[in-house]
């Protein structure tokens, strides 16, 4: 057969076949299906994109272990009595060495205000106990006080970092970075009182952001195995975890959660105190001998003037000082002491 | 005026039907022949042979669409004359392309007279458009039957040249395929 003759076959098809194609334009169908299945590809790209990379970021950026220091040594209690340091001067640079035992939200606790070691006694205001050693903290008491109730501290603004009694006739107020202004500084000082002495300083962590810390805190350290103690240390803006008992060590598992609440590290300043601890669970006893208590103040009050109250730490194991806040070197844990080298996670300090 | 009362007006052999039926459909036929011959003179020739032919053929032929008709006639007619030029002169134009292209399809040997029934031939070539999607029959048609250009077929159907030529190659081993199950042998 010749091409033309099929050419000229062609030419006798089906008249409407013809016609159809003589008068009608036919354009591509339009693929809905592709165009859906395209956009759905695509809203599953920009949607997973920002997951994948917040995901990618988050395992860059997680520590993987919370560091935790261990205190050890044996007669930590009276190095520490003997190497407490003088209480700030009104008008000397802050010591927060001396800070560390201060007062929280009102809250004495025993040794702070005026020399280390002096006798205390009980102050009351509105209907308070405070625990002072002289009339000037009292003083500061009250101004904590009107500025509690002046600026509504028990509602954790989210300024406010904290507050405590940081000694003679002297009041701190921790403002969160970012929100230190000159009216805030005046609204404060003003909220105070007249001749309040207030020492400012700028913190990372509001109250409202670590007393948040303290439940998820608590839930991560489930199954530890250890005698827990947890409170947020305002002079070393940090949620203080003291762990009492067992080898002075703490499981990956409880680390890794740390650190995933804590991805910088600074927030929850982890302790242990090895040991054991007695049937009543309120002793420490063991290798730790005289293990130092808490050096920070845990959420709770030290209420009881009568009760023999614990010296605040300032060194442990033979002179090792503890840090606080600002005063920390750059490579020591925040809030905590380091014993024997800045521990290392899944290293030697663990 | 629609197509049957022009078609009544040739079965009335009133001279009227050809002035309507060149207002009706002289520029589609004139369409088709253009594409074939590429020369409106040719084409304007050709088509006015088409008014005649169809004086020639009404009656006692009826056709069913008037349309379809009169552009077969255009269509023949310019085939015939392509022929006769390039016969003449050869190379060149759609008629040549599309005839090579249909080469593909075809032996081009000779066939034993009566060896190849048209009308059954006829038949598996409708039953393989019949099977086409319609958009690649249009395509096809537009291609062999009205002889357009693959330019003009890209820009017609929103296709890349690429796609259009892919297309038809494809288009034409199908119908080589189905020709051959139909039993020809081309």
């Amino acid at each position: 057969m010749k091409d033309h003759e099929l050419l000229d076959l062609i030419g006798q098809v089906d008249e409407d076949y013809v016609l159809a194609a003589g008068d009608n334009v036919v354009r591509p169908r339009f693929r809905w299906k592709t165009l859906a299945a395209s956009a759905a590809c695509a809203a599953l790209v920009l949607a997973a994109w920002p997951m994948a990379a917040m995901e990618a970021g988050k395992k860059d950026a997680a520590p993987g272990l919370h560091a935790y220091v261990v205190m050890e040594g044996a007669g930590g209690a009276q190095e520490r009595s003997e190497a407490a340091p003088k209480a700030p001067a009104e008008g000397a640079a802050p010591d927060y060495a001396a800070d560390g035992d201060a007062p929280v939200l009102g809250a004495a606790v025993p040794g702070d205000g005026g020399e280390m070691g002096k006798e205390n006694t009980a102050g009351d205001v509105d209907g308070e106990r405070y625990w002072s050693g002289e009339l000037p903290v009292q003083e500061a008491a009250l101004w904590y006080d009107a500025l509690l109730h002046s600026m509504r501290l028990e509602d954790c603004p989210q300024w406010y970092g904290g507050a405590w009694i940081a000694g003679d006739r002297l009041l701190a107020v921790a403002v969160v970075d970012g929100f230190r202004t000159p009216e805030l500084e005046t609204q404060l000082q003003e909220a105070a009182g007249e001749g309040a002495v207030l020492r400012l300083s700028t913190v990372k962590y509001s109250m409202e952001f670590l007393n948040g810390l303290m439940e998820p805190a608590g839930r991560a350290l489930e199954g530890v195995g250890l005698s827990c103690s947890i409170g947020v240390d305002v002079a070393a803006n940090c949620l203080g975890v003291d762990l009492y008992g067992g080898s002075g060590t703490v499981s990956d598992e409880v680390l890794v959660r740390l650190a995933h609440l804590d991805p910088d590290g600074d927030a929850i300043r982890v302790r242990v105190f090895p040991g054991t601890i007695s049937d009543a669970g309120e002793a420490v006893k063991g290798p730790a001998g005289d293990v130092p208590l808490a050096t920070s103040v845990p959420a709770g009050r030290w209420e009881d003037p009568g009760e023999e109250a614990p010296s605040p730490a300032d060194t442990v194991d033979g002179g090792d000082k503890l840090y606080y806040g600002e005063d920390a070197p750059a490579d020591a844990v925040p809030g905590g002491a380091y014993v024997g080298g800045l521990p290392k996670a899944g290293e030697e300090g663990r | 005026m629609d197509d049957n009362e022009i078609i009544e007006l040739f079965f009335a052999r009133d001279e009227g039907a050809i002035q309507a039926v060149q207002e009706r459909y002289g520029a589609y036929c004139a369409a088709v022949a253009q594409n074939i011959l590429d020369d409106r003179g040719a084409a304007e020739e050709c088509v006015n042979d088409t008014w005649l032919r169809c004086w020639q053929s009404i009656p006692p032929q009826r056709p069913r669409s008037l349309k379809s008709f009169a552009g077969r006639i255009a269509r023949n007619l310019a085939l015939s004359a392509r022929r006769e030029s390039t016969a003449q002169k050869r190379g060149g134009g759609q008629v040549q392309l599309a005839l090579e292209e249909l080469g593909e399809v075809v032996s081009g040997g000779e066939t034993p007279e009566g060896a190849l029934d048209r009308a059954a031939l006829l038949a598996a070539l409708d039953g393989f458009l019949a099977l086409l999607p319609e958009r690649h029959r249009c395509l096809f048609l537009r291609r062999y039957w009205y002889l357009d250009s693959v330019e003009a077929l890209a820009g017609r159907f929103s296709m890349s040249r690429t796609q259009v030529t892919t297309t038809l190659h494809r288009l034409r081993g199908k119908l080589r395929v189905h020709l051959q199950q139909e039993g020809f042998e081309l």
